[in-house]
């Protein structure tokens, strides 16, 4: 079953006599459970894509279909409850709220919602299963980077989402922080048949995930199923796939 | 290098995003303008005539400077946060420290110079109205002609100069101090969430305490504790501070703490990064209260003074005209040959000095120490119902002011104490009639007209009484008024009383018909209320750019905060309604703590302007409140735009 499925979408930056294509007659589909990832070279338009996908950017033209739910008939209003509700994000840069405490900020999904409390069960099993709850009364700044993007898991999770939405997160992160977050992702993706989208320039990152897009200027270049091969065979052939899109270049 | 100068001036002045720049320019020139404005008053030939010398000019001059090198410190240091990323950022391509200093000196004098230009050009095109508005204010019948004064010109050009001088020692302080690696910090202390501790806590109670027992404090000034006053005015300052500083955020803490983790978008967005933002901008917050405190304070007071004027004069004396101890006989007959109806009462009067602890439980030092005794047979001629047995006295207080100042109840025992002589009454009544205002000064007796001839007879008493009586006229006709008043002024050698006293020393006593008080309590109130609304003009202009400021660079740190709620899913309009809530607590916070603070002070005020009325204060209040908005509008499209391009 489709997740999510994207037909001959495009986007255009500018206007009439400096219209910039920045993602070209994309098409796409992404299943239930799939750990995805988007990779291509500055400028291919990955993270334009993501934000599509997500909602957070309406396409030029194209299609876009979330669990069946076209997102272009849903007004603005809509299209943020279903994003709300639907869909969670982790950025590069955590995004936590600074002022918020750990615990403030894994509940903040839940800030429109009237009955927060019923909520923080599913907050503390979270925090639990990603080691962070002895964190739950500290604020931001006084954890670690890769603490900090547990908690923005935390966050992204606490609403039990359809789609998973991942910018770069592993970008401001030391090797081992990184690996023990993909570590992470990868283990929802699989106890949790949880769906992944993750936007990353890092073929280590990316080795982790069931399926790679490789974009180039905006179009689709190729793409790279993992299948049964190793992690190391997989990043193997990343890294070569990367080689050869850089060479094209 | 001149170039270079140039190239950064114009990237700092027109790459202003936030127009912070042309805000500053705006602001100063505003204040510039009134502070033109107002000196040239002083040399105006149009309102020369009319006020004299009663206005404080140096005073009034030294407050608008405060208030103004205040202001322009503070804004100043607050556009300096502002560039830091940019000094840093020019430090690390290899500009010199002194270099940077040059580039910024040169765009401040910029915009300062733009601003007194701009400034002065304005005040005097806005010079004939506020003449205009003035002299209508002091009740002048007269028209104002354009005015301009180039020393006033070179004057305020040379006051605000010197603030620019120390504007910019304060930009040399603050990079000889600030380090590069600061400059560059993403995220600065002031973004930094920090745990209230329990001794901020204890800070945060105390501060309450100290602004609830200042209001306390106030009250009790009704009762003539004139000596608490500069108390009061600390603990207020005091009191602000460390309500700014921790009562708020122990109070957002323990809501916080009740919500249990559980937040709400307006929590989240306006509630606890207010928390934050108004414990760190404490200081300026407690300046912003104060001076919005004595400015809406000395505005509401000038407003209730003259909005009283006629009040309080007939509160002053029942009286047209007062002649003392029978001079008035010449009066009487130019009254006569011009045919004018008058009716006169006669009062005797005696001065003694006695105790009165028994009757005021704190003296002020304004009442002095005599106290006038009048007879109960003359008094009933204007207060018929008053009737006194020989063991009786009655009280007669003049105004609010006095009656407040007599806290006793009927029944005191009263003790007169003459070497020769002493007598025990009991207080009958307590009676309100407006005697002349020369004799406000002291406390007004009546006795039955039996002690009065009793005291009368005593030698101590006699040596005392160098005045012993007055006849009050009232004129039948005001529209005769004009002419009364010139016939008194002539035949009294203007109101000027003569007598000998025992040793055969002159004494002398002015006494002004009650027309020309008047006249000259509205020169003095008109003149007090056009000085509160140029004060109150130039304080909420300052204090709102600085409000402006904070709140421009306090959206610039939360946008990334907010982009991420849009993406998450969170509506624009809710985050927009939360927005527009923190800004409005921000921004009326303030404003209602220093409305609240001047409710307490114009409370005391209005006694002394003997007027409980306060719809003069509630509609100065409006005014002030409906411009403050204004100014405080100008944070708001801001919020708008910036939310409005986030996707």
């Amino acid at each position: 079953m489709n997740m999510l499925t994207a037909r001959k979408v495009s986007k255009s930056y500018g206007h009439l006599y400096n219209l910039k294509e920045v993602i070209h007659q994309l098409n796409l589909a992404i299943d239930k459970g799939e750990f995805l990832g988007i990779m291509g070279p500055s400028g291919s338009g990955k993270t334009t894509l993501l934000q599509l996908l997500a909602g957070i950017d309406r396409p030029s033209e194209g299609i876009i279909n979330v669990k069946g739910q076209p997102l272009h008939e849903l007004s603005s209003k809509q299209l943020a409850n279903f994003r709300r509700h639907e869909m969670a994000f982790i950025f590069q840069n955590y995004n936590l709220l600074n002022d918020l405490t750990v615990k403030e900020n894994i509940m903040l999904p839940f800030a429109l919602t009237k009955n927060r409390h019923q909520h923080l069960e599913r907050a503390h099993q979270l925090a639990e299963e990603l080691g962070i709850l002895p964190l739950f009364n500290k604020y931001p700044h006084q954890i670690s980077g890769g603490e900090q993007q547990r908690v923005a898991i935390a966050r992204a999770l606490n609403t039990n989402p359809s789609l998973l939405f991942a910018d770069e997160p592993t970008g401001a992160l030391d090797s081992k922080s990184a690996s023990k977050l993909l570590e992470t992702l990868l283990g929802l993706n699989k106890a949790h048949c949880q769906t992944i989208l993750m936007v990353t320039h890092d073929a280590i990152s990316a080795s982790y995930c069931s399926r790679i897009l490789f974009l180039k200027d905006g179009s689709l270049y190729t793409e790279l199923y993992r299948g049964e091969r190793t992690q190391q065979v997989f990043y193997q052939d990343i890294v070569a796939t990367q080689a050869i899109l850089g060479a094209d270049s | 290098m001149m170039n270079k100068y140039i190239s950064f001036f114009k990237l700092k002045i027109f790459t202003d995003k936030n127009h912070l720049s042309l805000s500053l320019i705006l602001s100063l020139s505003i204040s510039c303008a009134l502070y033109y404005n107002f000196i040239s008053l002083n040399s105006n030939p149009d309102i020369l005539p009319h006020i004299g010398n009663f206005m404080s000019f140096n005073i009034v001059i030294f407050l608008l400077q405060t208030m103004l090198l205040f202001s322009s410190l503070t804004l100043n240091n607050l556009f300096l946060i502002y560039q830091q990323k940019t000094i840093g950022l020019l430090q690390l391509a290899g500009v010199r420290t002194w270099q940077i200093f040059v580039f910024l000196v040169l765009k401040n004098f910029g915009i300062w110079m733009l601003a007194i230009l701009l400034g002065i050009f304005t005040g005097f095109l806005f010079n004939r109205l506020l003449v205009l508005i003035l002299l209508w204010l002091l009740r002048a019948d007269e028209t104002a002609t354009f005015f301009i004064s180039l020393t006033d010109m070179v004057v305020t050009t040379k006051a605000f100069f010197i603030i620019f001088l120390m504007t910019f020692m304060q930009t040399f302080i603050f990079l000889k101090r600030v380090k590069l690696v600061e400059l560059l910090q993403e995220r600065s202390a002031q973004t930094i969430f920090t745990q209230p501790k329990w001794w901020q806590l204890v800070l945060g109670i105390f501060g309450l305490i100290m602004v609830m027992s200042s209001y306390f404090l106030s009250s009790l000034l009704l009762e003539g504790k004139f000596t608490i006053i500069s108390s009061v005015l600390y603990l207020v300052i005091l009191g602000t501070y460390l309500f700014y500083r921790y009562t708020v955020s122990f109070c957002l803490h323990l809501y916080r703490f009740y919500k249990k983790g559980c937040l709400s978008l307006n929590d989240i967005i306006a509630w606890i990064p207010l928390s934050r933002q108004i414990r760190k901008q404490a200081l300026t917050l407690a300046f912003i209260t104060i001076l919005t405190a004595i400015t809406l304070t000395g505005f509401s007071l000038s407003a209730i003074a003259y909005v009283s004027i006629q009040q309080n004069n007939q509160e002053t004396s029942a009286f047209d005209f007062v002649t003392y101890n029978h001079q008035g006989q010449a009066f009487e007959q130019a009254l006569a040959t011009h045919d004018i109806p008058i009716e006169a009462f006669d009062f005797d009067f005696l001065i003694t000095s006695f105790n009165k602890s028994e009757l005021v439980t704190t003296f002020p030092l304004e009442l002095n120490q005599d106290g006038l005794f009048f007879k109960t047979s003359q008094m009933q001629l204007i207060l018929p119902e008053l009737s006194l047995s020989n063991e009786e006295i009655a009280l007669v207080y003049l105004n609010q002011y006095s009656k407040s100042l007599i806290p006793s109840s009927l029944n005191t025992i009263v003790n007169i104490q003459e070497p020769n002589f002493s007598l025990e009454l009991r207080l009958g009544a307590i009676k309100s009639y407006p005697l002349p205002s020369e004799l406000s000064n002291s406390f007004i007796f009546v006795v039955n007209d039996f002690i009065f001839q009793q005291l009368a007879s005593q030698s101590s008493i006699q040596e005392k009484s160098d005045w012993h009586h007055f006849r009050g006229y009232q004129l039948q006709d005001l529209e005769q008024m004009d002419l009364a008043t010139n016939l008194y002024l002539e035949t009294t050698n203007n109101g000027l009383f003569h007598t000998n006293n025992l040793e055969a020393t002159p004494v002398t006593i002015l006494v002004k018909p009650k027309s020309m008080i008047a006249e000259s309590s509205f020169l003095s109130a008109g003149g007090f209320l056009f000085i509160g609304l140029l004060l109150s003009l130039n304080s909420i202009n300052l204090t709102n750019t600085m409000v402006f400021f904070r709140q421009i660079m306090a959206s610039n740190q939360e946008l990334l905060e907010i982009k991420s709620l849009i993406q998450m899913g969170f509506p624009k309009a809710a985050i927009k309604k939360a927005i527009y809530l923190k800004k409005a607590i921000y921004l009326g916070l303030p404003l209602l703590l220093g409305i609240a603070h001047s409710f307490f002070a114009i409370r005391i005020g209005a006694i002394f302007f003997e007027n409980s009325d306060f719809l003069p204060y509630y509609l100065t209040l409006t005014g002030y409140c409906l411009v403050y908005i204004t100014f405080a509008y100008r944070v708001l499209p801001h919020n708008h735009l910036v939310l409005d391009d986030l996707k």
